[in-house]
């Protein structure tokens, strides 16, 4: 993949041109506004200077809205695009997004049955508005985004159900815990462990996101845990017997670290294949794999209450120790060999 | 004083009197309802009126279906001067089933040359009509791509031919199956050589133009030896070649690594193309030619074939978009040059941000997927 900001930035201090393509999209015509607005959404693609300098631009937003509702479905889909682009800045997310509403236009482009085409381009842009810092994202919520992007995860196009479970991903990060439970129970668990088999191996790692960011407080992890404790451990357990690539395993490991760490019931030492998944991968040759099965079980072991000991005790039985000591002396080979 | 109707009046009432008794008078009248028209062109008028519709006209029928050359060749021009210009008169002829005896005239190598070269003739005409689909659907292009091939045809009815075809191939709906036949492909560019007539070089880079869409038909068209010829007629001075050879290569490279790398190294005159398209975008250019060349480079570069800091891309393919997109040029060549110029600079994957959230600030340094900017192929657009 190629990011070629440099022709963005060439072009865009080159002649003019973004006051060229802003008195372009004045023009009328609708293969003029689309022209305009896919060469916006480039330019805006990656620098946040362009896109400052783009949205700058005497009633620019208003006419990216207007083109938002355009009778063109081409059209449509450019501005989007735009916008899309115009979403990546934190700075505009948190002040021109949130002066212009942009949200409530997007989200009525998804009441008229759009294209997979624009559905994708909107849900995208959704997945930014959907962040922590933008202020979008309590209005979105209140707007029935959630029953949206979980029918999402449902779609037959494998893009749209990844654009789901990324945005449900962005809604869980540091989220309530009412919306927490809202996602769990308006996804449902099933849903939830399906996407883990999904075939787009991208689709499972937001979905793994989306795990992570739900456990991701002691309180939280131990209400799911409490509710679905079982079923969290199959699904992770099934990722790591999977034959998936060492990143979505990475992943899994990371969500075994979190409940390990702040959990109140033992669901890591009371699960026997996690343990011996953990000490496999201590001394595996894949780097990904060894650091986070190393960093899950420190959380275990650092963990200091009542049950510390229990839990050293049962790292010891499952050969965790033995494993860990082997780790160092390869770790002490390498050291003398570079 | 009392003045007299001037003479151009009493000629236009004289028509309009004609034109009521031949049916025609509709489109008479609109064109000279608002305006007084010079004499010549009232007589003009006049004299095109006294041609009868050809429905009206049963007669020359019999004498087109004449076994006698004279009397099938007095038809012939008579359908000729009726049909051209006039897309109601074109759509009588085929509804009246006349196609196929023009065909079979056409392809006749025991018929007079003119006779045969005046039944393409108005073969062309009819597939500059309205009803091209119903010249397909009965296997015109089939026979048009027979008559070309016919070895020692005749170089004036192989243009003529070509026209035709050209005039078919514009319409998306027109069968390509037929065309993309290796021998076919090789045997139509072969026609456009060196010392072919202007008309036959550029009828042959309208036609593959209008065939150069997918992928299979990329590669079809190379396979043929496409990128040579169009190396050459990209170098024409005549615009009626240059400008559907620069939109054929841009056809042919769009997407398209393998052709492109071809063309990155095919050369004309000891120049590459990439260096003739360069020069191509040259202010003293045609602006429709400094698009298209500009438009070949960028589909080069997104292809893979050209860095993006090729200096033809980053100092001439790129300014020369962005010149087109200022309010000096037409709507539509600063739209396509926004839309162009958007490909150009377009990344591939679009960028998208994602939170990953880890428990403990000592998981973070763990998150190798937690960048807040984070790369989603999400397809070209």
């Amino acid at each position: 993949m190629q990011i070629d900001s440099n022709l963005q930035r060439l072009a865009a201090i080159s002649n003019h041109l973004i006051s060229s393509l802003s008195s372009l999209l004045h023009c009328g015509s609708t293969a003029a506004k689309q022209g305009a607005f896919r060469c916006f959404a480039s330019l805006a693609a990656n620098d946040e200077e362009i896109r400052k300098r783009i949205i700058e631009m005497d009633g620019l937003m208003d006419g990216v809205l207007a083109g938002l509702k355009d009778s063109s479905p081409d059209v449509r889909l450019a501005s989007v695009r735009c916008l899309h682009s115009l979403s990546r800045s934190v700075q505009q997310l948190r002040t021109t997004f949130q002066d212009h509403s942009v949200w409530r236009p997007l989200m009525s482009l998804l009441t008229y049955e759009p294209s997979n085409e624009l559905l994708t381009v909107v849900t995208s842009t959704i997945c930014n508005l959907l962040l922590e810092f933008s202020p979008a994202k309590e209005p979105l919520l209140e707007s029935g985004a959630v029953e949206i992007l979980c029918e999402l995860t449902q779609n037959q196009d494998s893009a749209l159900r990844l654009n789901g479970c990324w945005a449900l991903m962005n809604m869980a990060f540091q989220a309530e815990p009412h919306v927490k439970t809202n996602i769990i129970n308006t996804l449902g668990t099933d849903r939830l462990f399906q996407l883990l088999g999904d075939s787009d191996t991208r689709v499972i790692m937001k979905t793994l996101g989306l795990l992570r960011n739900l456990l991701s407080s002691p309180q939280d992890i131990d209400n799911i845990m409490a509710e679905h404790g079982a079923k969290v451990m199959a699904a992770v357990n099934l990722v790591l017997d999977s034959a998936y690539s060492s990143e979505v395993k990475e992943q899994a490991l990371c969500i075994i670290g979190n409940i390990g760490a702040e959990a109140q019931s033992d669901h890591v030492l009371d699960d026997e294949n996690t343990l011996k998944k953990l000490g496999d991968f201590l001394v595996n040759k894949d780097q990904k794999l060894h650091t986070a099965a190393f960093f899950a079980i420190v959380q275990l072991v650092h963990k200091n209450d009542v049950k510390a000991s229990h839990r050293k005790q049962r790292l010891r039985e499952a050969g965790i120790l033995a494993r860990l000591e082997e780790s160092l002396q390869t770790c002490k080979t390498r050291l003398y060999m570079e | 004083m009392r003045r007299g109707i001037p003479i151009d009046v009493l000629l236009y009432s004289l028509v309009m009197l004609v034109g009521i008794t031949m049916g025609s008078f509709n489109v008479m009248v609109s064109g000279l309802a608002y305006t007084r028209l010079p004499l010549y062109s009232l007589l003009t008028l006049f004299t095109s009126l006294s041609l009868q519709d050809v429905e009206s006209s049963r007669s020359y029928l019999d004498e087109l279906f004449s076994t006698q050359q004279d009397k099938c060749q007095g038809a012939m021009v008579y359908l000729k001067n009726a049909v051209i210009g006039s897309n109601k008169q074109k759509s009588s002829v085929i509804s009246q089933g006349i196609v196929p005896r023009l065909v079979a005239l056409m392809k006749d190598e025991s018929c007079d040359l003119n006779l045969r070269r005046d039944s393409a003739i108005v073969i062309a005409s009819l597939a500059q009509g309205n009803e091209v689909q119903a010249l397909i659907d009965a296997g015109l292009v089939t026979d048009l791509l027979q008559a070309i091939a016919v070895p020692n045809v005749d170089p004036r009815l192989v243009e003529i031919c070509l026209k035709g075809l050209r005039y078919i191939y514009q319409h998306s709906f027109a069968p390509s199956s037929q065309l993309h036949r290796n021998s076919v492909l090789v045997h139509l560019i072969g026609l456009a050589s060196v010392d072919s007539s202007l008309e036959v070089q550029a009828s042959v880079a309208n036609i593959l133009q209008s065939n150069c869409h997918s992928y299979m038909e990329q590669m079809a068209l190379f396979r043929a030896g496409a990128v040579p010829l169009l190396a050459r007629l990209i170098t024409s001075p005549h615009l009626s070649i240059k400008r559907p050879s620069l939109k054929c290569l841009a056809g042919l490279c769009f997407t398209n690594r393998p052709v492109s790398d071809s063309v990155c190294t095919t050369s004309f005159d000891n120049e590459t193309v990439p260096d003739i398209l360069t020069c191509l975008t040259s202010r003293a250019r045609p602006v429709e030619i400094q698009l298209t060349a500009a438009r070949c480079l960028t589909y080069l570069h997104r292809s893979g074939s050209l860095e993006a800091v090729d200096p033809r891309i980053e100092f001439k393919a790129l300014p020369c978009l962005v010149r087109l997109c200022t309010a000096d040029f037409d709507e539509e060549i600063r739209a396509t040059a926004a839309e162009t110029l958007a490909y150009l600079a377009e990344v591939v994957a679009l960028l998208q941000l994602r939170l990953v959230s880890g428990v403990l600030t000592r998981a973070t340094h763990l998150l190798s997927l937690a960048d807040r900017f984070q790369l989603a192929a999400l397809g070209r657009d």
